[in-house]
Formats: structure tokens, sequence, C-alpha cells
């Protein structure tokens, strides 16, 4: 008897899911109408260890919380989030394992029909963990929910956690907005530690920023980071993660920086402080004229004290300015050499010519005089700031394209660092500047849809 | 509890007098002592032959057998007792009371060390009581009257009284409220009782609760009561049985105005300038006519092409429907600039009594409006640490120009059935409308631009108050004290509602170019109501036995609350982002809808909740009075509450609601007052009380409401627990003669599980409410008054008065430290001191009153500092102001007021660096008063 129960209960569960005819009314009527028999309404809390297959769509009905339990979602799964409100939240007692295909990608995206999705749709997926984050007391709750949201703690002592796995993932018009200044990004990233997996991964429309590393030790590969409503990558907290091969495309009206990174807004010298390296990225702006986009955009803004290392990075077509630096303390760390871009290529960027705050507004000097140009420029360095990276597409919204022609300077080893493989991530094979080299890895799993 | 029963029975019952030894300043009997060191002692109890009651303030007075041939004289208590001190002698004693055939009495002998007891029946004057109405009443609005009632009561309690709030120039309880002992005022509405701010103190109108109209304010806002409606002010420090379980900082009991004895007409007409806005330049709302009444007109409505049932979104409506909407929203988003005027008031008051056979009837009714501007310019800062050191972050010039007005009815209807039976109505209206401008210029750090944020809010709140109460007193003990039984039953409706609250923001380019920034809070607006109804209906038996009186009671309380919220957004859909560079008007345009913006409604689920509590009480007290000197007050009050909170479905928003509540709570809750009568008027109190504070709606809701001028997010906890409380309380009083009175008091108490505002989250600042571990709060007071007659006879119209509080709390916040700064600080909104003072004038014969006051309150926590960023402090402001006041041909009252005659700043600091600071400017105020 022991053992029928269960399956009584499978049984009555499956005849419950056949039997459904319509939609509860927590379902959003903006969303497509879908075989409901497909449809999987989630609305509770995820408490046990639970399989996604992609015969189903998986609606997400509410912020859902994942809580001391692993969600696995097979290749070729879509999830679907609903408007108003709905989000994957894997809190820091549990796992995401989305590993998906070049073929088969899982898809997270709006639950409204093709055509009629905006950016912003639904919540985007939160990954959450226990590794170190330079606020006080170790520990903080995300943004973008209510304050008296609990589940949503993370920061901790274990710079190994494992939040998961997002391989062959596209997260699409996600980023939700609760209040001013503080929403939910595309994809967002809590204090996830160094054994998470974070590997081809498309951020696609994302209100917010595409992804944002709040600390942590977590790397990413191959990212692509699309017409994100802020920033593509941004970066908080004492980030010391990894990342090699990111592309960055931000559009004219709603883009803002490529990289936006800090080390901590309130204390700018917090510990551990924001170290990420960073290998083979292409960052690519609108190429709209200075100060005509919707907002100021700029290849990367540096600020708040935050350290970290560029090389082999294609700064192209950013609006208003190639690099920003802010702040007194960021200043600090660039001096002493913990911060620092070399090796990469500026290309067709605003003001690149008088490449210095002060110049272009003295009393908007915000780095105590520092110029961005002279130090950026300096031979040192050895980044080029004349060369046209050649790229086949980099500001076509519909069909991009970031490989490089093969007459393009970013492809020459010279002009190149050779990634240090010591730390067994980095593929030192990547000696050129840019994403992608010979081999476009975006191919066939990305997807850039309008709406 | 005598204060209690007196409260609900109010003017009617004539129980209030005060013990007045002597009059005259020749009679002193400190100097009669002085020279016949052998003093006796007559005392002894004057009543009505007839119904056996004492009778207050009749005179027993010595017409011949003192050494120096003066007459001292005493006046009986409230039970009838007097006691006079007399050399020892033979004397002829005169007793008489108005409308009393008075007594003489020869050849009374005082020896010393044995007191003569002289009991007096006094029968009625036949020939006087047809021409004349009965007894006058003890005025209870004189300064006289509140001292004795404190004097008398069994808990600790500290109060202002109508007379003296006339000497200040406040003009709201509010106002008044900080001149009371260890009571600040936070917000200009918000009194802070003991360093115990908004959701520990309870406010009690004619003794029934009312309920705040505030959704984000758990107080009730006190600048809804103008003083001219006002008796009494009484903060209750101690618990008894008789109060509402939900006591903590301190209990405020407002009286409102009784009727008078008289005919009595008034008229009050008063302005007001103020130099921040008087005559300047003052934003406003265009299209707003009916601002300045106190409505809108019809303006900010909702329009009707609002579905009422379901939201605006995809799925809802098609997107012709949606865009149809959009365009029927006024098109308003800017300020237009008047200039500011001066203030205005207008009050009429109109009372009578009327005597029919043994009954009267009195009433009273009043009305007011009132209207002003004002304006605050605040500098506010964020700061940072940059390089090691504190620096400024973001640095915003922030206006805000509110445009208040209010209305105001009372009635009160009081009927007097004989002597031992008394009915009252009360009816109370009060309505405000508050139409504010905010605007925001400066820098934005995070955008690395200009900022410059624009909002349009108009908020009204209405308050109607009904209550019916009733006293009535059967058979009578043989020392003239009867049982009785008192009771009242209210029921109030508050109102809040806030129509079309608009939020623009931009960024400003460094060429001086404005970018709308497409974002929550830019080009949306909020609709909000809220509406509560509360019920209160409370009885109480009381039963004299000798030597104690028992009290029995119970008490029910319901609240019932309705909140919804809706907010719209236009969103930037188009290609060309130089369309932004527009005005709002001009970007929302109705040419632009569907093309270049599109409206979303962006309600949330928890944007409409309904709320309740039900409180069910009952209690016994006993008052041991004739235990002299002791005096025990002891009982205990068992209540029962339901509370519940459930996020409201009627909008169909997709998506899961948020959690609710609903929790049951059973509560014990014992109460200990001691008191200790010297001879010489010092009494010495102890009191030991145990009570809850149960979390307010707001705490509970999920509604996420945004801070505008701190930028961030509120919403409550719906997992909160109720906090448990343990109070204890020492005081020392002396009243060594008429209207003089030494304090000191010394209290401590035990929070467990106090609710606690906490910050949650370090990046965004967001603001919810948590359970603490812990927290404790001591203090000490201290309080002088006096009349400056005893130093010389010239100095008889002089009075000082001071009072000072010290204060130490700390909060243990344990798991709830989130990424606060300290995990242990004091409560926000303490004060490690509080002072007061005041020297005055008061000549009847002139009728002049002239008054100088000062309020100062030590650095208060204002703000909890977050990842390793300190406090914020609101820094002590130093409060002076002075009050004239003229009456000319009896008829005629004069009066002049300036407020903050010192000019100073309120300034917030965070460190050493000020976050926030503004001038609220310097006060005169004249009003004229005619009665008839």
């Amino acid at each position: 008897m022991k053992k029928l129960l269960p399956l009584l209960v499978l049984v009555a569960a499956c005849g419950k899911t056949t039997a459904k005819p319509t939609l509860s009314s927590r379902a959003d009527p903006a969303c497509a109408a879908l075989d409901t028999a497909k449809i999987v309404e989630v609305f509770e809390t995820i408490t046990q260890d639970t399989t996604w297959t992609k015969d189903k769509v998986y609606r997400l009905e509410d912020h859902i919380f994942i809580e001391g339990a692993t969600l696995t979602i097979e290749p070729g799964t879509r999830v679907e989030g609903q408007t108003v409100g709905s989000s994957l939240v894997v809190t820091s007692s549990a796992r995401l394992i989305a590993s998906g295909t070049k073929d088969e990608p899982i898809v997270f995206t709006s639950c409204r029909a093709e055509g009629e999705r905006e950016p912003g749709d639904w919540g985007g997926v939160v990954l959450l963990g226990k590794a170190p984050i330079n606020v006080t007391g170790g520990t903080e709750k995300i943004e973008g929910f209510p304050a008296a949201e609990g589940r949503t703690s993370y920061g901790g002592t274990d710079a190994t956690h494992d939040c998961g796995t997002l391989r062959y993932v596209r997260v699409e018009f996600a980023g939700f907005e609760l209040a001013k200044d503080n929403e939910l990004n595309g994809i967002t990233v809590g204090g996830c530690g160094n054994k998470t997996t974070i590997d081809f991964v498309q951020s696609h429309m994302g209100q917010d920023d595409a992804i944002e590393f709040f600390g942590g030790t977590v790397n990413a590969k191959h990212l692509v980071l699309t017409q994100a409503d802020d920033d593509g990558l941004d970066w908080d907290y004492g980030w010391t993660g990894m990342v090699q091969f990111m592309i960055v495309q931000q559009n004219g009206v709603v883009g803002d920086n490529g990289i936006e990174a800090d080390n901590n807004g309130k204390a700018l010298d917090a510990l551990p402080r924001s170290h990420p390296i960073i290998y083979n990225a292409t960052l690519s702006g609108s190429a709209k004229a200075p100060k005509t986009a919707g907002k100021t955009q700029t290849g990367a803004l540096l600020r708040r004290g935050t350290a970290g290392e560029i090389y082999n990075t294609i700064f192209l077509s950013f609006t208003d300015f190639p690099v920003d630096i802010r702040d007194a303390a960021t200043v600090a760390q660039m001096n002493a050499g913990a911060l620092t871009i070399e090796s990469s290529c500026f290309f067709n960027n605003g003001f690149q010519g008088a490449w210095d705050d002060v110049v272009v507004k003295p009393e908007d000097d915000d780095d105590g005089g520092f110029n961005e140009g002279a130090f950026f420029t300096d031979v040192t360095r050895h980044n080029l700031v004349s060369d046209d990276p050649l790229l086949t597409a980099p500001t076509n919204l519909v069909q991009p394209g970031f490989k490089p022609q093969s007459s393009s300077s970013v492809l020459l080893p010279t002009n190149a660092r050779t990634p240090d493989a010591s730390s067994g991530f980095f593929d030192a094979s990547a000696k050129y500047i840019g994403a992608i080299g010979t081999v476009d890895w975006t191919e066939s799993w990305t997807a850039y849809p309008v709406n | 509890m005598h204060k209690h029963l007196a409260l609900a029975s109010l003017w009617l019952t004539s129980t209030i007098a005060y013990a007045q030894p002597t009059t005259e300043p020749a009679s002193q009997p400190a100097s009669v002592a002085a020279s016949q060191p052998a003093t006796g002692v007559i005392k002894g109890r004057v009543t009505d032959k007839k119904t056996k009651e004492g009778l207050i303030e009749a005179t027993v007075k010595v017409t011949a057998g003192t050494p120096d041939g003066s007459t001292p004289s005493a006046l009986t208590d409230v039970d009838g007792n007097f006691e006079l001190t007399l050399p020892a002698g033979r004397y002829e004693l005169r007793v008489y009371y108005e409308l009393y055939k008075a007594q003489k009495f020869g050849d009374v002998v005082v020896t010393p060390g044995k007191p003569r007891t002289l009991n007096v029946a006094l029968t009625t004057d036949q020939d006087a009581v047809e021409e004349v109405v009965v007894v006058a009443k003890a005025d209870r609005r004189s300064q006289k009257a509140v001292i004795v009632e404190r004097q008398k009561a069994a808990v600790v309690s500290d109060a202002i009284s109508a007379q003296e709030i006339q000497r200040t120039p406040d003009n709201s309880a509010s106002e008044a409220m900080k001149r009371v002992v260890s009571a600040t005022v936070t917000e200009g509405k918000y009194v802070v009782v003991r360093g115990l701010g908004g959701r520990y103190s309870t406010t009690l109108l004619n003794n029934a609760d009312l309920p705040s109209p505030e959704p984000d304010e758990q107080a009730v806002p006190l600048d809804l009561f103008p003083t001219t409606l006002l008796a009494n002010m009484t903060v209750l420090k101690t618990y008894s049985p008789e109060l509402p379980g939900a006591f903590s900082g301190g209990t405020l009991q407002i009286e409102t105005n009784a009727y008078p004895e008289k005919r009595e007409l008034r008229l009050r007409l008063q302005t007001e300038y103020n130099t921040e806005a008087t005559f300047r330049r003052f934003n406003g709302t265009p299209g707003a006519t009916l601002d300045g009444l106190g409505f809108d007109n019809g303006r900010r409505a909702l329009p009707q092409s609002v579905p009422r049932d379901r939201t605006v979104i995809a799925g809802n409506v098609s997107s012709a429907e949606q865009n149809e909407i959009a365009k029927s929203f006024r098109n308003v988003w800017t300020p237009r600039a008047r200039l500011g005027l001066l203030a205005l008031g207008i009050t009429a008051t109109y009372g009578d009594t009327q005597t029919l056979g043994k009954n009267r009837l009195g009433y009273t009714v009043a009305l007011r409006y009132a209207h002003n501007d004002q304006i605050q310019r605040a500098d506010v800062a964020s700061i940072r640490i940059d390089d090691e050191a504190l620096t400024y972050r973001e640095q915003v010039k922030n206006e805000t120009a509110t445009e208040q007005a209010a209305l105001g009815a009372l009635v009160n209807l009081g009927l007097e059935l004989g002597a031992d039976h008394e009915l009252n109505l009360f009816q109370m209206l009060s309505h405000g409308a508050e139409a504010s401008v905010q605007t925001a210029e400066g820098y934005n750090e995070n955008d690395g631009l200009g900022i410059s944020d624009t909002r349009l809010r108009f908020i009204t709140r209405t308050l109607s108050f009904t209550q019916i109460r009733g006293m009535h007193r059967f058979s009578r003990t043989e020392d003239g004290k009867a049982r009785s039984l008192g009771w009242f039953a209210t029921y109030a409706y508050t109102a809040r509602d806030e129509p079309d609250t608009r939020d623009t923001s931009y960024n400003v380019l460094d060429d001086g170019t404005r970018r709308l920034r497409i974002q929550p809070g830019s080009l949306e607006r909020l609709f909000s109501t809220l509406g509560e109804h509360a019920t209160n209906e409370n009885v109480e038996l009381t039963l004299p036995f000798q030597p104690l009186v028992l009290k029995v009671g119970a008490r029910f309380n319901a609240n019932v609350r309705a909140f919804s919220a809706r907010r719209f957004r236009f969103v930037f859909i188009g290609d060309d982002p130089s369309v932004l560079q527009g005005t709002a008007e001009e970007i929302s345009a109705a040419d632009n809808v569907g093309g270049v913006v599109r409206m979303e409604e962006r309600t949330l689920p928890g944007d409409a909740y309904d709320a309740a509590l039900f409180v069910g009480g009952v209690y016994a007290n006993i008052d041991v009075t004739r235990l002299d000197p002791f005096r025990i007050n002891a009982g205990v009050r068992v209540e029962l509450a339901r509370q519940t909170l459930t996020p409201n479905a009627t909008l169909r928003t997709p998506g899961a609601l948020p959690a609710g509540t609903d929790r049951l709570d059973a509560d014990v809750m014992p109460a200990l007052n001691l008191s200790y009568a010297f001879k010489n008027g010092m009494q010495l109190r102890a009191a030991y009380g145990y009570t809850v504070s149960r979390p307010r709606f707001r705490e509970l809701a999920p509604f996420i409401y945004f801070d505008y001028v701190r930028r961030r997010a509120l919403s409550g906890n719906p997992a909160l627990n109720v906090t448990h409380i343990h109070n204890v309380d020492v005081r020392w009083e002396w009243f060594p003669m008429e209207g003089v009175i030494l304090a000191a008091s010394g209290f401590y108490k035990y929070f467990s599980q106090p609710i606690e505002r906490v910050i949650a989250n370090a990046a965004q600042g967001d603001l919810t409410f948590a359970n603490a571990d812990g927290a404790h709060l001591a203090g000490a007071e201290l309080e002088a008054r006096t009349g400056l007659g005893f130093l010389s006879i010239y100095l008889q119209p002089f009075y000082v008065a001071a009072n000072f509080s010290l204060m130490f709390s700390r909060v243990q916040l344990g798991s709830s430290t989130a990424a606060q700064t300290s995990s242990a600080r004091p409560l926000q909104g303490q004060s490690p001191y509080v002072a007061n003072a005041s020297i005055g004038y008061s000549y009847e014969k002139t009728g002049t009153e002239v008054a100088l006051l000062y309020n100062v309150y030590g650095p208060r926590i204002v703000e909890v500092g977050v990842d390793r960023l300190p406090d914020v402090y609101e820094q002590p402001f130093h409060r002076l102001d002075f009050a004239f006041s003229q009456r000319f041909a009896e008829q005629l009252v004069v009066k002049v007021t300036a407020q903050n005659i010192a000019y100073q700043r309120i300034s917030l600091r965070q460190g050493p660096l000020i976050v926030q600071s503004y001038q609220p400017g310097f006060n005169l105020f004249a009003s004229l008063q005619w009665q008839l």
C-alpha cells in the first residue's frame, strides 16, 4: 500500500493536468494562446528536486523561488514568464541545472506572443549563492523584490558555492522594474561561487542590465549580451570572476554602457574588491553622434573603487565616451596597476579624440583630473586607437555580425595578449582582440528577435 | 481610576476642584506658622444636606480669632473635604457656598497635634435657586484644573491645558504637544513620547480610539486638531487596565471642548506670515481651482475610460482601447508658479446651556476654515566613503511647496438628567487637502548627470467621528459615593485620497539639455484611496466599597480598512530619442500616443488590500483610596485580538497575490499603580504594567510606496509578530501650593520583539519592518512649574515652567540587522534629551498674557546607516517662540506670536557631513478673537 500511494498521487496529478480545460485566474491574459494541455502553470515555491521537460511550456505566474532543491531543465525546454511580476529565483540553498545544447538551447522568454514581446515583460533569471560579497555583514538582499521578501538573501563565505549551470541558454525580454532604480536584470547573479557554470548564455532585450554580477567568484564564458535597456555587463560588491568571449551590443534608444563596473557605491574601498579578469570581449555601441542617444553611452564606465583587468577587448562606436573613469578611489586602483585595459582596440567612439571628461566639460570632473585618453593611449598598454576592427555588422540589431573580416588588425596575434591559462579557465589559444576569432561561436543557438 | 470616569462624563460632572489653602498673600500659612510655632488642624467635609453629596469649592473662612486679624480660608476639594492649619487658639468660622445658606461656627478650638473635625451640611437657599441656574462648574480647560486632575490621577500623567495652549503660539495639537514633558513632535504632526515615536503612541479622542488616515505612517497626525477645538491633552505614561492594551510610550488623550455654562459666541480670525513661503514664488498645479477650498475640481479623477474591474494591460484591453485611455488622462505634468499667500484661519464657536427644570441641555457648535502655503527648500545629499574619507555622493536641491486647506465642524450636545444621568453626543468632521509640488534638482551619481524631478501631488484626508456617551449614577453609599455606569459608543470613518500623483524625471546634460528618463517614477501616475471604518464601544461599572472602588469594564474595537492603488506609466516606444528632450506634456501628447509613447498600467498584485483588527477586552481594577496615605490601584486586562490583512483581488491583475496575515492573539495584562501621599502635598508613585504593541496595517501590508525625497521603496511585512512590553515607572511629585509643581520621574521599558523599520538592502536602501530581538529604554524626567508670587507680590502675575528629560535606549537588531552598519543602536527618533522652558506673564485684571518659550531636543536618529556609513542624526533644534495676547473690553482678544525667533535651521548629519538641511522659516502670526 505504501508503495501504491505515490503512484495514486501521480495518477491523480496526471488526471488533473490532462483534464484541465482552461488556465487559472492567475494566468496573464496577455500571454500567447497555446494548447493548454502543453502549458504547466508554475505558481508555487519549488522545494523538491524537479525536472522540466521540453514537451511542455512552463509558465511562471509569480516570482518562483527554488529553495533547498535542484531544478533541472532539459535541453530544448521553453520557460515563459508572465507579465506584471514573474521570475525564476534560485535561492542560495538551491541549484538550477539548465544545460541546453547548441541545437536545442533552453529559452526563457516572455509569455506574450512573438511580435508583442517587450523588454521588461517578466523578471528574468536570478541566481543567488553564498560566495563572498563586500556588503557589511556579508549578506545582502537582491534588488527588484519587495523589501520584506526574505528569500532573496545572498552572500557568505563559500567562494566555491555552486549555483548550478546555465549552458546554451537564452533569456529574452526580461528585467522587471519594481520601482525607481530597483529592477531585476535579464540575468541577475548574486554571490555565486566559482563552481557555478555560465557558458553560452545570451541575454537579449533585458530591461536594466543584460547581466549583473553582485559580488561572488563566478566565471562566465561565451556571453552574448544584446540590446539591454541599461548596461551590457554590470558588476558590483567585490565580484572577482573571470570572463572570456563576451559580446555586448547596445541600441541607441535605451542602452547605456557596455560595461558598468563598481566596487561598492557606499564604501568605495570595501573588501573584497571587485577585480574581474576579462579576455576577448567585443563591446559595440550604437554609432550615434555624441549626446543623441537616449542615454549617455560609454564603452566602459569604471567607478566606485573597482579594480579589474580587461584584455583583448574591442570598444566600438559608443556614442559618448570610449571609457570613463570615475572617483578618486578608482583612479587609485589605476595608479596601483590593479585596474587596466590593455591590448585592446578603441574605435569610432564619441570624444575619442579628446578623451578626457575634463576636456569635454571641465566642471564635471569626477575623477580628480585623471586623463583617460593619456592613460589608455600610453604605448605601454598596447592599445589600438585608430584601427577599424572591421566587424561584419556590429550595429545591425536584427542580424548582427561580430566576426572580424579576415583583414582586420584585431586578428593579428601580435596585437593581442595571450590569455593566462594558469587558472585553467582561459583559452590561451585566443590570441586575438575581440570575442570572435575565425569561428563564430554565436551561430545556431542565439537569436535577435525585435519583439 | 478617577480620571477615566471623569473623562467619560467630562464637563457634566462637578468633580473637579482644587485644594486652595490660602489665596491672599497676607495670610500665608508659612508666615503664621513662623510667629506661632504650635499649630493645629481643622478638617472636615462640607455636604449638601439633602443629597449628602460633597460640595466642591465651598469656602471655609476664618472670620475672627487670628492674632494678626487676618482671615485665612480654604476651599473644599472634589469630595467636599477641607483642611485648615491654624495657630492654636479659638476661632470663628463661616462656611458658605453659592446658592446655599451660609453657616457660622463660633468658638472652634484648635489644639496642636489634635485635629478638630468639623462636618457641615448646607441647605440650599430657595430664593436663590429660583433666579439662578445651579452650580458653576470648574472649568476643566484651566491649567489649575489640569494640575489638580493630574495630582488626583492614579497613574502618571502629564498634560497641557487649553489655557496653557492659548498662551503658546501653537495652532494645532501637534504644536502644543511639544510642550509636554518628554514629548517631541516629528514632521510637525506625529508625537514622540519618551523617545518612542509613531507606532508607540496611541491617540484617544474623548477616550475612544482614533484611526490613522495615513497609509504610510503609523500615527495619528495631530495637526488634524486645531487648538481652538481642544480642551486638554493628557499623556498617560503609566498603564492602567481601563486603557486599551496597546500602550507603550504613552497614550495621548485628547479632549475636545465642552459647552459653556452660558451663551458664548466666539469668532476668531487669524493670519500668518512665513519668511519662506509668503509672497514668494510658489509652485502650484495648473488647473486645480478648488485646492484652496480643500477639494479637487474633478481634474484629478481617474478617467471614466479606465476599467474599474481590470487593469489596463494587453489582454485585458485592446491596444486601441489602451491608447484611448491614455489620451483621456489630463496631460498636465509641469507646475505653474504663483505667489505664496498669507495664511488665513477663521473659526467660529457658539455654545449655550439651557435649563429645563432639573435637567440641563448644553451645546457647542464650531466651524473652521484654514488655508496656508508652505515651502520647504531642503539641501539633500547622500554620502559615501571614497578613498577612505566620507565625501558627498549626490547633492540635490529639493523644494516642496505645499498648499493646505482645512475645513472642520464640531457639534457637542450634552444632556444632564437630574444629578445622576448624563448623556452626550459628539460629532466631528474634519477635512483637509494638501496640494504639493515637489521638485528636485541636482546630480545623479549613477547616471553621472544632472537630474530634475517633479512630483505633483494632492491628498485629501477626511475624518468623521461620532460618539455617544453616558454616565449613570445609582444608589449612593454613606460617604456620598455613587455606583455608576459609564459607557460610550463611537463610529469613526477616515479616508485618504491621493488622486493622480504625477512624477516626471529628467536627466540634465552638461549643455543644459533635458532628457526624460525612461524608467519607473517618470511619466508615471499613481491613484490611491484608503478608507477605514472604526467602531469602539466601552462599558464601565464603578462600584465603591469601603475602602476601595472596584471597576469592571469591557471594550470592543473594530477597524476595517480597504486600500487600493493604481499606477499608470507612459513608456517610450519610439525610435527617435530626441523626442525625449521635449516637455512631459509634449512627449505624452495625444498625437504621440501609440507611436511614440504608450501608456501601461503598472499596478502590482499587492496594490490593494483589505485589513481588519478586532480587539475585545475585559478588565477589572481596584482603586484603594481610603488607605491614606497609600493609594493602590491594581488590576488586570485580558484582550483578544484578531488581525487580518488580505491582498484584494477585485482588480484583475495576473499573477499570484502576495501573502496576507491572519493572526489571533490573547494577552493578559496586569498593571499596578501605587502612590504614597505625604502630608505636605508630596506624592510618590510607582507603577508596573505589561502591555502590547500590535503591528499596524501599514507595517503588514505588502504595498510598495516610493519615497520621493529619499529615493527608495517602503513595503510592509505580513509576517510580523506582536511586541510585548514591560513598563516600570517611579515618580515623585510635589504640589506645594496652587499652580506649583515639582516632579521627578524615572522609567524603564523592555520590549520583546519590537517592530523596527529596517533597511533591507544596502544598494537601494529599501525599507521594511521586522521584529528585532529586543530593546531597552530607560529615562529620567524633571519638571518644575511655579508662579513667582512667592518672591514678591509684584511678581504675582509671572510664572516659570521647565521640564527636562534624559533618555537612553538600545535596540538589539539580531538577525534583522541586514546591511545596517550598527547591530545595536538607539531607537529611531529617540533623543537623548528633551527640554522645554517658558517664562510668562499672565495678569487677569488687564487681560494680558505674555510668554517666551524654548524647546530643544537632542540629536536623534532619523535614518539608519547602511553598509559602513554612519547613522543619520537630526541635530538639536533650538526653538524660541514668543506669544503675546491682550484682551480689550472683555470681548476682544488680540494675539500676536512669533515662532522660530532664533531663525534656526533643521539639519541632519551623517558623520561630519550635513545630508539634509532646511530653514523652516520665521513665522509671524496674528489673531483677533471676538467673544460675545
